[in-house]
């Protein structure tokens, strides 16, 4: 039983990047490969207010999400200029920047040592020791996030940013200001992405640079696009489909010594397969 | 619409053999006395994977001697990857300690043992550690089996200063394991050192050496993985300067095989500094080596000795009552192929350290 909570924990916390991601890949068509960077943030920001300065973990939250908040949009005011592959390249960048100061500000950050005995979630005396109540938490918050992304992409808001995935040319003549929106939803979705952070490092306990590098990033890339571009319902898809598919490939029987490159192999081969049968995805509405 | 029933149909299938699985391997009520089932966690993808594979290898090769030889009394071994992440570390452990029940646990790398620390206490299990851990070394349940090479880079660090060294520049893998290990450096030589870091997945370390190359030092430390150790070596010559007087720290020589894969022979480095281990020169490290070749076809890597180790280790000192098995892991007194296993109160392993040179393109042990 410890075991399922243990991935249904996993599955909320990645569902939360794979939704917000999904703002700005799937909604407004840009590639962005940075989610890692605030995903660490987020942790970063809980690790450090819990163990250094002993707030609470409801408000490191709000810790993380005002840092994250503030790096995002400056990050956002250079990227929103872009688009395409030129948005992609300088995404990868800005991870690439975030996971070297994460890696080498030890002083704050502990570097590669990481940060050990990040504590669980305390409010009026209880603790979330229990897994399963961490499971609730963290659900819910996952739930308000999907939530809140359903509102924006149905809102006047949504359908300017699909306008702009569909052709931000025609937009811009109807006096729409592309960067404004792009990097609004840059930001929101940084924010989200760090309270999934948050919960990654209360729930682990223990965070390092290595968990936010831009593996990750594609990892979540791969989730949304697996799931299907433009469809929440699909992001969560995808994050069960990812989540517990090395899971399931650890029941199948291969010899001690190369189980886990087959397992590799066979968990690359079902990806290929999958988008050689879907490649918009899931239940995407349309393909990258 | 159809295509969309069809997906949520398959997302149900998964989620139910899922379910199914996790059912059929639950805990087993009829459990049998002793040790029957292990788990290791290694890291057999992502980083590190050829140093997780080879402790795998060892500790598997040592489960299949001692099946063999005891036919009354099998015990399962059941090895999970963790790919070098704490997130798949944390689902192997679980699943090895949930599902599969197992009665003890080895593991490789420090991203696992950092995010299992606090579980291993609270489900009171003893467990041997390859790695370094975030977490200070206490009075735990965790021994750590990697000969505690900060008492080692200590020695080092001050035979370095009583030979004289005064302007000794050290270079390093940027990883929490190789950190410890320069601070202990720096810690045993008594003042700073220049600093050169190096990070853990970097390939091209020409620029590194040509950094190297412009500084004044009168000895070059080296506290590199053993890859990055050798690829170093290589490249002064490439770019047509000596080599400068080395100090290799313990992971040199554990990693011994890497050098000499890379650089073909060791005759290049005669005279450098190594600190090491004493040398089980017995007949079980040569029958270690063969049979190792024997079953892998390959001669064992780096730190395939210590996964073999590992699990004789835990079959001298397990016991099902959790203060017996620490107290037989703390007082044990265990030759394995990797030398000798002693632990202190914290539960690093005691090194045997000498601080040798290389001749005639071998470590002097």
């Amino acid at each position: 039983m410890e075991y399922l909570i243990h991935l249904a924990i996993l599955i909320s916390i990645w569902s939360m990047l794979a939704v917000s991601l999904n703002l700005i890949l799937g909604y407004t068509g840009l590639l962005s490969i940075t989610h890692a960077a605030f995903f660490g943030l987020g942790a970063y920001a809980t690790a450090i207010s819990i163990t250094v300065y002993d707030i609470n973990f409801f408000v490191s939250i709000f810790m993380g999400i005002l840092i994250t908040g503030i790096i995002s949009l400056l990050f956002g005011l250079i990227l929103s200029r872009f688009k395409g592959d030129i948005y992609a390249l300088a995404s990868f960048g800005l991870n690439i920047i975030v996971f070297s100061i994460f890696l080498n500000w030890q002083d704050l950050t502990r570097g590669p040592l990481g940060i050990p005995g990040i504590n669980r979630p305390e409010i009026f005396d209880f603790v979330f020791k229990n897994n399963l109540y961490f499971l609730i938490l963290v659900a819910i918050f996952a739930l308000l996030i999907y939530l809140l992304s359903e509102y924006i992409v149905k809102s006047s808001f949504g359908r300017v940013l699909q306008a702009i995935r569909e052709k931000e040319e025609i937009i811009q003549v109807f006096g729409y200001k592309t960067q404004l929106f792009k990097l609004t939803i840059f930001v929101i979705s940084a924010c989200m992405a760090s309270v999934a952070g948050s919960f990654f490092a209360s729930y682990i306990t223990f965070i390092d640079p290595s968990t936010f590098d831009l593996q990750e990033s594609i990892f979540i890339l791969a989730i949304v696009i697996l799931g299907g571009l433009a469809n929440n319902k699909g992001a969560f898809v995808g994050t069960v489909f990812l989540i517990l598919l090395p899971e399931v490939l650890r029941f199948v029987g291969f010899p001690t010594d190369i189980a886990a490159q087959m397992r590799q192999v066979v968990y690359g081969l079902l990806l290929v397969g999958l988008m050689m049968y879907r490649p918009q995805g899931l239940l995407g509405k349309f393909k990258l | 619409m159809k295509k969309n029933k069809t997906i949520w149909s398959l997302l149900v299938i998964v989620i139910l053999i899922v379910l199914l699985v996790v059912s059929v391997g639950g805990s087993n009520d009829n459990k049998i006395e002793g040790l029957n089932k292990l788990g290791i966690i290694s890291s057999m993808s992502g980083d590190f994977s050829d140093f997780g594979q080879e402790f795998a290898n060892g500790a598997i090769l040592a489960s299949e001697i001692y099946n063999k030889n005891n036919p009354e009394k099998q015990i399962e071994v059941i090895l999970e990857d963790d790919g070098f992440d704490s997130k798949k570390a944390l689902s192997a452990y679980k699943k090895l300690t949930g599902l599969d029940d197992v009665d003890a646990l080895i593991n490789f790398s420090t991203p696992s043992i950092n995010a299992i620390y606090d579980l291993v206490q609270s489900d009171n299990k003893v467990i041997l550690q390859l790695g370094e851990q975030a977490t200070e070394p206490k009075d735990d349940l965790v021994y750590g089996l990697f000969p505690g090479s900060i008492h080692a880079q200590r020695e080092l660090g001050q035979f370095l200063r009583d030979e004289g060294y005064n302007n000794p520049l050290v270079v390093y893998t940027v990883d929490d394991t190789a950190i410890r290990f320069k601070d202990a450096v720096v810690d045993g030589y008594g003042s700073a050192m220049k600093e050169i870091g190096i990070s853990a997945n970097e390939t091209d370390i020409r620029t590194h050496v040509s950094k190297i190359i412009n500084e004044d030092f009168d000895i070059l430390v080296v506290v590199l993985f053993p890859t990055t150790g050798a690829k170093l070596v290589a490249e002064f010559p490439k770019q047509g300067v000596a080599l400068p007087k080395f100090a290799f720290d313990t992971i040199m020589s554990g990693g011994i095989q890497e050098y000499k894969d890379i650089l073909g022979d060791l005759n290049i480095l005669n005279g450098s500094i190594v600190a090491t281990f004493s040398v089980n020169k017995s007949e079980d490290l040569d029958n270690f080596q063969s049979i190792y070749v024997e079953r892998f076809g390959i001669s064992p890597g780096f730190l395939a000795d210590m996964g073999y180790d590992a699990f004789n280790l835990l079959i001298e000192t397990y016991d099902e009552d959790t203060q017996e098995w620490k107290d037989n892991t703390q007082n044990i007194s265990y030759k394995g192929v990797n030398g000798m296993y002693n632990f202190d109160s914290v539960g690093i392993r005691l090194p045997d350290t000498v601080i040798t040179t290389i001749q005639d393109g071998e470590i002097v042990n």
